[in-house]
């Protein structure tokens, strides 16, 4: 049976058409009716349905008729494209034996087709290319093949030409899966060894564990180890994915993709990674697993409603069972009350996981600036890693401070490289290279400051190049900078929250940038509010949050008191979105937003 | 219906009666009142067309639906001590109509002999005949809505009515015999200066009224004003001018013999409209007419109980229905009594008194909104000495975002 599996995934740049592909290809092989089909079936969150992009990976088995006769078992596991999610693209691929590599037409490669190429090459996976979107009129298939074979040296002879979202080429792409992924290897009869790449939490059936199995056999009754911890438990059902459905199985044996439950209520017992493997029955070894990846980007998640922080914890930890790349850490503000200070991989990764916190766990928010884990010298001889900037040191016990350095690759038409050039300078960068792929694009390689690019980077190099760069980057190191921390003081308070590390030459600009940021942010009150930028105690930027006015409601036309009465209601719910700092309340949001400062330039 | 509401108390009770007439010539750029324009042509008594189809129509479902409502009040035994007709502009229909409807609410309720009996009246549809036949029809309170005595400021406005229009209406007004005045006027219009402004005032100082309702413009949702200032294009006076002109109003009147006795309300003392004061002090009114609203409450502790009601929106509907369409009929606890009797009972200069809260709710104000009015009086917005609340000036010109801090919830 095993040579009628194919276990693949398909990568992408971000928008080349990924998720249309699964669709079409979870539509032929007639898995489910047309009538059942959603829009985009494999992304089941609602969240992703609305930002278009896919989040959390997730497999889906399928059943194809090949035109040699013969009937294959397809598994897709499908993977997030977005660069934040590097770390969940590679446990996607440990899964998988092949890659369809989708490129768009009329865009050619992009910089995170690159970075997902060598990611799946790692992993030792077949790659094959598809040409997408042949249908625009933009686009220029014989040019994109041309430059597939230059760049990522991929044969492009037998690459299908396809449109996803017409359905055009759809049967080639399938006959290439079954052609150009390999069969996995892998035996039944050796000891069971699975690999967790995913897992749920449900509440009957406990942590569904989601595994590619390399060799051996599990069924209901199994008993099963953790190697990794050595929990072991009884196996309860095993099933395979349906579309967004899980479809109960006797059995899966070597090269299946499919998920266990066996009640296990612990969400720290399976980490995804882990090897599964028979009690009785053990494997040599585990299989490498994942490299530990380390969050890049930290801030303070605070409940809105203090009594909520409980629930906050819960929600992590649940949260934290298939994103083993969140940290959290509890954490305590003298703004905010008590929270917790989380890890993401990036700032989209922060995001998704505040918006699924608010939707999935009916939790309301506050979170913090994010900033970057800095490393601290003392004089002492002590090195401290710095994730909270109201946690630095007195200056006096620093000795010097480091920060951390990405490789960035930026892919631009020429029309543009003058201002990304511009760009990457103003952010801090140090040019490394920069290569024509072609006549009219360049693929740009500079060292970076991960902190000039957490925050607003993406979005800034998308406006300037209106759309036309693409852009990819990976921890390098860290290296010296001369640091300082930037505090914050409302109506003469100081609020911790709204700390943060700046470059020493950029503190004054960052200081009024964040000052007329906070000025736009917080509303009226019934009098003038300083807003301060101050740099160990000495104020380097002062706005004013103007006193209302005037805010007085004319006259009641003929007693209708109720229009009256939703007036005032309204400015009375606007603030219940705000914190109280003292006495000005500053809306919830602001403390996020006041660092997304490029949004006028 | 909801006015068969049973109320614990016999004694004599008081009411006023709002009336609105939704006609007007054509719309103002800044109104969003329920008006329905109907052009400038005179309404004819002898040849009915559509216009004069929709008004006697609508008159006689005004009737209908005061015949109907009185009989609740009747029982109970109030007495009517005020009546006001608003609009739209009541005087674009037949003085005569007026009349009539005066006469059914006459027969139909006990009307006290000194009530205050007003009409809204626009310059540019008044006629002396008209104005006569109001004083026979036993109204006692003209309110004109002149808005501004600038030529430039009216056209801007979209009023009907120039300046020497204005000032041959009030002269008009004079001469029938009418002895209790109030003059509407807008301020912080857009392109107003405090000069133009203050001319305004001085004319209308000059005319010696008994009254000024002076309103600062506020842009409303579905206006023209709305269309322009979305589309960048309405210039009005800055801030700093607006908080001007403001001021500049409430000591301008004060010096000249007006007491300010609401927010926006200034009158020559013992001429405070007291039909507008039953809104701002929960007194019980009843609104008939196209989206007229009704409040009624009862006193009886400890469960005081009031009912705000609406009538429909819908011309239509309130044609058809037999004057019974409701659009909104809230009941009001004891909670949002008390709130309601802070944010309109502050819109008065005077303020609220502890003693009346206490004996209205059975419950002492400082127990139910000491920390606000703590809070209020320690940011200068609000005072409280010898048992009565009040804000100052400058609380009643950020009055909005301190009146909210008075809702609980």
């Amino acid at each position: 049976m095993g040579d009628h599996i194919r276990n693949f995934c398909i990568i992408a740049h971000i928008d080349h058409g990924k998720s249309t592909l699964a669709d079409r290809i979870i539509e032929k092989t007639g898995l489910l009716t047309e009538r059942e089909m959603t829009d985009q079936v494999l992304d089941n969150m609602d969240l992703e349905r609305e930002r278009g992009i896919t989040i959390k990976s997730q497999a889906v088995r399928t059943v194809y008729h090949a035109k040699d006769g013969e009937e294959y078992i397809l598994n897709l596991i499908d993977t997030p494209g977005h660069v934040d999610f590097n770390y969940e693209v590679s446990r996607s691929l440990a899964a998988c034996d092949g890659a369809i590599l989708v490129v768009d037409a009329s865009q050619g490669i992009e910089a995170q087709t690159l970075a997902n190429v060598y990611l799946a090459m790692d992993h030792d996976l077949e790659v094959f290319p598809v040409i997408n979107k042949i249908d625009l009129p933009s686009a220029d298939p014989d040019k994109v093949a041309h430059e597939i074979e230059d760049v990522l040296g991929l044969d492009t002879e037998k690459a299908p030409r396809i449109s996803a979202k017409q359905g055009i080429g759809i049967d080639d792409v399938l006959e290439a899966i079954v052609r150009e992924v390999p069969p996995p290897s892998g035996s039944k009869d050796e000891p069971l060894k699975a690999l967790i790449f995913d897992s749920v939490y449900d509440s009957y059936k406990g942590v569904i564990i989601f595994v590619r199995i390399m060799d051996g056999i599990v069924k209901k009754g199994t008993k099963i180890r953790f190697m990794a911890n050595g929990y072991e438990d009884e196996v309860v059902e095993v099933g395979y994915f349906g579309a967004g459905q899980f479809i109960t199985c006797e059995e899966l044996s070597a090269g299946a993709v499919g998920y266990i439950t066996a009640s296990i209520k612990d969400l720290k017992v399976t980490r995804v990674g882990d090897t599964v493997t028979q009690a009785d029955r053990p494997c040599a070894e585990a299989l490498p697993g994942y490299k530990k990846v380390n969050p890049m980007v930290y801030c303070g998640v605070y409940p809105a409603d203090s009594a909520k922080y409980p629930d906050l914890r819960d929600a992590l930890e649940k949260l934290q069972l298939n994103d083993a790349s969140l940290v959290f850490e509890p954490e305590t503000s003298v703004a905010l009350g008590f929270g917790f200070r989380c890890g993401f991989l990036g700032l989209l990764h922060l995001d998704v996981i505040q918006e699924r916190l608010e939707r999935e766990y009916d939790l309301d928010l506050v979170t913090t600036a994010p900033g970057v884990v800095y490393k601290i010298y003392k004089t002492d001889g002590e090195m401290i890693e710095l994730t909270n900037p109201s946690n630095l040191p007195d200056p006096s016990e620093i000795e010097h401070m480091e920060e951390p350095v990405v490789t960035a690759e930026i892919m631009v038409s020429t029309e543009y490289l003058g201002a990304i050039m511009k760009l990457c300078q103003e952010r801090r960068g140090t040019q490394i290279s920069m290569d024509y792929i072609e006549q009219s694009r360049v693929m740009l390689k500079y060292e970076l400051p991960l902190n000039e690019i957490i925050y607003d980077f993406f979005d800034a190099l998308k406006s300037r190049s209106r759309g036309y760069a693409s852009f990819d980057y990976e921890l390098k190191g860290y290296q010296r900078s001369e640091l300082l921390k930037l505090d914050i003081l409302i109506n003469k308070e100081y609020v911790d929250a709204l700390s943060f590390i700046v470059f020493k030459d950029n503190a004054y600009e960052r200081g009024r940038k964040m000052c007329e940021k906070l000025v736009k942010e917080i509303p009226r009150h019934l009098f003038d509010i300083p807003v301060q930028a101050a740099v160990g105690g000495k104020v380097i930027a002062r706005e004013t949050v103007k006193a209302y006015r005037k805010d007085v409601l004319a006259k009641c036309y003929g007693g209708d008191i109720s229009r009256k009465r939703k007036l005032l209601e309204k400015q009375k719910e606007g603030k219940k979105k705000m914190r109280q700092i003292g006495t000005v309340e500053i809306p919830q949001k602001a403390f996020l937003n006041v660092l997304k400062l490029d949004d006028e330039d | 219906m909801c006015l068969n509401w049973t109320m614990k108390t016999e004694r004599l009770r008081s009411l006023g009666i709002y009336i609105h007439i939704p006609f007007c010539v054509r719309k103002c750029k800044y109104c969003d009142f329920l008006s329905l324009p109907i052009g400038a042509e005179p309404i004819s008594l002898v040849h009915e067309g559509e216009r004069e189809k929709m008004i006697r129509t609508y008159f006689k479902a005004l009737e209908n639906e005061i015949e109907n409502k009185s009989a609740h009040f009747r029982e109970k035994n109030y007495t009517v001590d005020t009546i006001y007709i608003g609009g739209g502009t009541p005087s674009v229909v037949p003085a005569s109509f007026i009349f009539s409807l005066l006469e059914k609410v006459y027969k139909a309720l006990d009307v006290e002999s000194d009530a205050e009996v007003s009409i809204e009246v626009n310059p540019g549809t008044l006629k002396k005949s008209s104005l006569e036949l109001y004083r026979k029809a036993g109204i006692n309170r003209i309110s004109i809505g002149v808005q501004s005595t600038n030529n430039a400021d009216l056209v801007m406005l979209g009023r009907i009515h120039s300046r020497e229009d204005f000032l041959k209406s009030y002269d008009e007004v004079l001469q029938a015999g009418f002895e209790n005045i109030n003059l509407d006027l807008m301020h912080s219009v857009p392109g107003q200066s405090l000069d133009r402004w203050k001319s305004t005032l001085e004319d209308a100082l000059w005319l010696k009224p008994d009254h000024i309702s002076a309103y600062s413009l506020i842009v409303e949702d579905g206006t023209y004003f709305k269309t322009l200032q979305d589309e960048g294009k309405l210039r009005l006076p800055d801030e700093d001018t607006a908080l001007e002109i403001y001021r500049f109003t409430n000591t301008f009147l004060e010096e000249n013999g007006f007491k300010r006795y609401e927010i926006s309300n200034f009158a020559v003392p013992g001429r405070e409209s007291r039909h507008n004061l039953r809104y701002w002090d929960l007194s019980e009114y009843l609104g008939v007419g196209l989206g007229a609203s009704s409040f009624l409450l009862d006193r009886s502790l400890p469960d005081i109980k009031g009912l705000r009601l609406s009538n429909t929106r819908d011309m239509k509907e309130y044609l058809d229905s037999g004057q019974n369409a409701l659009s909104e009929a809230k009941t009001l606890d004891r909670d949002r009594l008390m709130e309601e009797y802070l944010f309109l009972g502050l819109r008065k200069t005077e303020g609220i008194f502890e003693e009346r809260f206490e004996k209205l709710f059975g419950i002492s104000l400082r127990e139910v909104y000491g920390a606000v009015i703590e809070k209020q009086v320690k940011e200068g917005v609000a005072r409280f000495e010898d048992g009565r609340l009040h804000l100052t000036e400058r609380g009643m010109e950020v009055a909005n975002p301190v009146m909210a801090e008075y809702l609980r919830q």
